[in-house]
């Protein structure tokens, strides 16, 4: 009798890219329903809207590419990349935001670069970029946390400033407020000390107003990656001992220009990015060692651009600059082989 | 870890180490451990092929038609790397020749075929008395080691004559003998060693005396074998050697390899490139220890083994089974192969090799006959791109990077494979099992390794032809040297020659003028 061949092993891994994938959107979930409850229903529109446009981009660059469909629509990447990204966005942006991020994302980050497993950067952060770069206004108008605003938007009110891109009633000041970073910026920018800036209503007891909230429920979702073994506990540890490491003695110095090291870290999107952005594995470092200073590098471009950047929030663009630096790390950081002298 | 890799602090065994990588495994092994180890009946036909080790094929030094009796030599060893091999029972030699072996690329090697007479007569040199081992000089106990055949049989086959006397300088002073079964599904150790744990004790006392200078004698267990330890503490108060100690490993693949086991039996790393006997260690494994035992101390050559039988099949099993044996024979006697098994493996999931034949018989180094259901077996088709998601690096034992090495050899730059250390792999299989892109990484990893002797063999070939090529244009260059030499010196001697004539003419002139010149003045 004759049997088939191949080569060892025979048995398949118990993992899979979709799998992966999923747990992470999985993860995902409890920062986002605590996202929604204090921004509002425009946080699952944009997040709606994203994986629309990153899903017609993928289908039409598969084909275009001639790649098989059934396999690579199935793989659940570009879903996390729309999550991602739409989290990021200002739950009242306007709908174009997520076509303009997503044909940026998906699109060029993504295909032009060679497809899945190949993107040298994060698509999600490459899309952010983009926006954040070419229209910067669109980040002024974050909504308000639940208790601070004025007025409650009806679903209809929602959808009619994100598809008109106008404010209802005329008046962004009115659904809009600054957020603690940005307060925090133009604050120190006028002269104010921290402490009188943190007197602000957006700001809760260490974080953001609500932010810090956010910020803990995507901790549990991280924990939960690192439970499943989704993800390693080197990047994010990493990244958040350097923002505290950092902080903490120019808070100590001078506790009435450096804002408390606590707020760092609950404010923006710094803990998104320690367990789910800068964990990307494919545009991440692929070393032990390299994963560590991957994370150190995030957390001190991150907490540069806070401090003298233009922009509101800086993990974009610190993940993007240590995405070209990951394959230079990697080169040098290669653990010594067994066997190899030390 | 960095405190040197050649330094030993405790004595080996008293503390565990870690091991780089590895991956949990559900180890399935309790299915085939029902049944004690049996001898299956005798098969009609046995099969033996001349290379079952590594090194050179063994030459026959038996003829086609020729009686044979049990444990009589049937092939001498190629060289001196290689094994002697002994007829399993006697009866008839009815062919040598090509039959269907397992290996990767060659589907058939030469083989003789015994068709046993059931009567299983022994050879009379198989029932001679011989003294005690204690008795015997390490260097005759070598030699008998070597006159029973034995090799490796946990699967790497290595003469174990050959692994007793040590080129180095340190002496060789721990014997580790290996119980630790790295694959799931193999039991054929776990069970060899519940039923016969003084044996196999007695078996690694006579390689300590074969060796010599060996202070340690280390048996290696896995710790999900609970039972089998309380069995060799017993054996081991019955044999009162001081040397012995047990130690129970953790069951994580692939702790039962060679340098993993050193690794963490000692601390210490096995170079690469090099030998465990560097290290003043020689690891064996329990099926090898307890050959010995029989070769010296019960006179039977290596003729069987016990295999493990297992996977769908509708009875697993061990048997204890006559090298040569069909693969059919051991499954029909196991209840026959369950619906839809389209693989059988020799060995395990994750290292054994495919079969492709089930004509294929028993060796020495086959541990086990697992059969795998289609449902069982990877689909190639899932394979998705790398998503460099640093599973594969975590998980291998060679501490190498497996995804950046995939991408190398895709790239076919082998210059860039060899400095990622391709050759340090060991071809575990960790890095497949965790990757989740399924990605065949080492399929990928031993074609790297041939594209690596292809280049080196090419570099070697170019090499030579450049040598070639210089050495032709140096005989080139000194033939125009003779040449030119040779021209040189012929010119020289026309000049000479002329020079001469010159010469001559010139002095026939002057004595001409003079005659002249006294003829005028006379
Ligand atoms: S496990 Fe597979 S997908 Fe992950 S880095 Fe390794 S090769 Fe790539
Ligand atoms: S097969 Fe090679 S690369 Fe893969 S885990 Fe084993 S040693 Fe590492």
């Amino acid at each position: 009798m004759k049997f088939s061949w191949s080569g060892a092993p025979h048995v398949p891994a118990q993992t899979s890219v979709a799998g992966v994938m999923q747990q992470v959107l999985l993860a995902l979930v409890p920062g986002v329903m605590a996202l929604t409850w204090f921004f509002g229903i425009g946080v699952l529109i944009q997040i709606l809207l994203a994986l629309f446009f990153a899903y017609l981009f993928e289908y039409l660059m598969l084909i275009w590419r001639k790649q098989p469909l059934a396999k690579f629509m199935r793989d659940y990447s570009a879903a996390v990349t729309a999550v991602l990204f739409a989290l990021c966005i200002p739950p009242l942006a306007p709908w174009w935001a997520s076509l303009v991020g997503m044909l940026f994302a998906i699109v060029i980050a993504k295909h032009l670069f060679g497809g899945l497993g190949q993107n040298r950067f994060n698509p999600a952060m490459v899309g952010l970029a983009v926006l954040l770069i070419s229209f910067p206004l669109i980040f002024t108008h974050w909504s308000p946390p639940r208790s601070l605003a004025e007025i409650e938007l009806s679903l209809a009110q929602i959808l009619a400033v994100i598809f008109t891109g106008n404010p209802f009633n005329g008046s962004w000041d009115a659904i809009t407020m600054a957020t603690p970073l940005d307060t925090l910026r133009t604050g120190s920018a006028r002269g104010l000390l921290v402490t009188e800036v943190r007197a602000a209503p957006v700001f809760g007891d260490f974080g953001g107003l609500g932010w810090e909230w956010v910020a803990n429920w995507y901790f549990l979702g991280g924990l939960w990656l690192l439970y499943r073994r989704v993800i390693h506990w080197r990047v994010p540890v990493a990244m958040l001992t350097t923002v505290f490491i950092l902080t903490t003695p120019l808070y100590l110095f001078d506790p009435d220009a450096n804002p408390l090291p606590l707020q760092h870290i609950f404010s923006g999107a710094t803990v998104l990015a320690a367990f789910f952005i800068a964990t990307d594995p494919v545009s991440g470092c692929s070393t032990p060692k390299g994963q560590l200073l991957f994370g150190c590098g995030v957390a001190i471009l991150l907490l540069t651009i806070r401090r003298w950047g233009a922009y509101p929030d800086g993990v974009a663009f610190a993940i993007l600059v240590m995405n070209m630096f990951a394959p230079l790390i990697d080169r040098y950081t290669r653990p010594r082989v067994f066997g190899h002298p030390g | 870890m960095t405190a040197g890799i050649n330094t030993q602090s405790h004595p080996p065994g008293e503390y565990l180490h870690n091991f780089p990588g590895g991956v949990k495994l559900r180890h399935f092994k309790r299915i085939s451990c029902h049944h004690p180890i049996a001898r299956p009946p005798m098969p009609e036909y046995l099969s033996l092929p001349l290379k079952q080790h590594v090194g050179d094929s063994a030459v026959p030094v038996v003829e086609v038609g020729q009686a044979v009796l049990k444990g009589e030599p049937l092939a001498r060893p190629g060289s001196d790397f290689g094994a002697l091999l002994h007829a399993p029972t006697s009866g008839r030699i009815t062919a040598i020749g090509p039959q269907p072996v397992i290996s990767r690329d060659h589907h058939t090697g030469d083989c003789i075929t015994l068709v046993p007479d059931n009567e299983d007569s022994w050879h009379p040199d198989c029932q001679r008395m011989i003294p005690d081992w204690r008795h015997m000089g390490p260097e005759e106990l070598i030699r008998r080691i070597a006159d029973a055949g034995i090799v490796g049989l946990g699967g790497a086959v290595f003469p174990t004559h050959r692994k007793l006397t040590s080129n180095f300088a340190r002496p060789i002073t721990t014997l580790i003998l290996n119980g630790a079964e790295c694959e799931p599904y193999i039991s054929c150790d776990e069970m060899l060693m519940r039923q016969h744990p003084e044996q196999v004790l007695l078996g690694g006392q006579i390689l300590a005396h074969a060796i010599g200078t060996v202070e340690h004698i280390i048996i290696a267990l896995e710790d999900q074998m609970g039972e089998v330890e309380d069995d060799f503490q017993r054996a081991r108060r019955l044999i009162d050697d001081p040397r012995i100690r047990i130690c129970r490993v953790r069951t994580i693949y692939p702790e039962g390899g060679e340098r993993q086991l050193i690794k963490v039996l000692t601390g210490l790393e096995v170079p690469t490139g090099g030998y465990p006997q560097q290290l003043g260690i020689v690891c064996v494994n329990i099926g090898t220890a307890w050959s010995v035992k029989r070769a010296l101390v019960d006179r039977v050559p290596l003729i069987e083994r016990v295999v493990t039988v297992t996977g769908a099949v509708n009875d697993p099993r061990n048997w204890l089974t006559l090298l040569g044996t069909p693969v059919s024979h051991l499954l029909n006697i196991s209840g026959g192969l369950k619906p839809n098994v389209t693989r059988l493996v020799m060995g395990g999931p994750v290292m054994g090799m495919a079969i492709r034949d089930d004509a294929i018989s028993i060796t020495k180094g086959f541990n086990c006959l697992l059969a795998l259901q289609s449902r069982q077996l990877r689909n190639p088709e899932q394979s998705m791109p790398c998503i460099n998601c640093m599973e594969c690096v975590r998980v291998c034992p060679a501490r190498l990077m497996p995804q950046m090495l995939y991408h190398s050899i895709r790239n076919g730059n082998v210059a860039r494979s060899s400095d990622l250390s391709l050759s340090d792999c060991i071809e575990c299989g960790c890095c497949d099992l965790v990757c989740p892109s399924h990605i065949p990484l080492t399929e990928y990893f031993r074609l790297g390794k041939s594209q690596l002797r292809s280049s080196l063999h090419q570099q070697q070939r170019a090499l030579k032809s450049e040598q070639r090529h210089q050495a032709r244009e140096a005989r080139l260059k000194t033939e125009q040297a003779r040449q030119q030499q040779r021209r040189l010196s012929r010119q020289q001697a026309a000049d000479d020659r002329q020079q001469a004539q010159q010469n001559i003419a010139a002095a026939l002139a002057r004595v001409r003028s003079k005659q002249k010149n006294q003829d005028n003045e006379k």
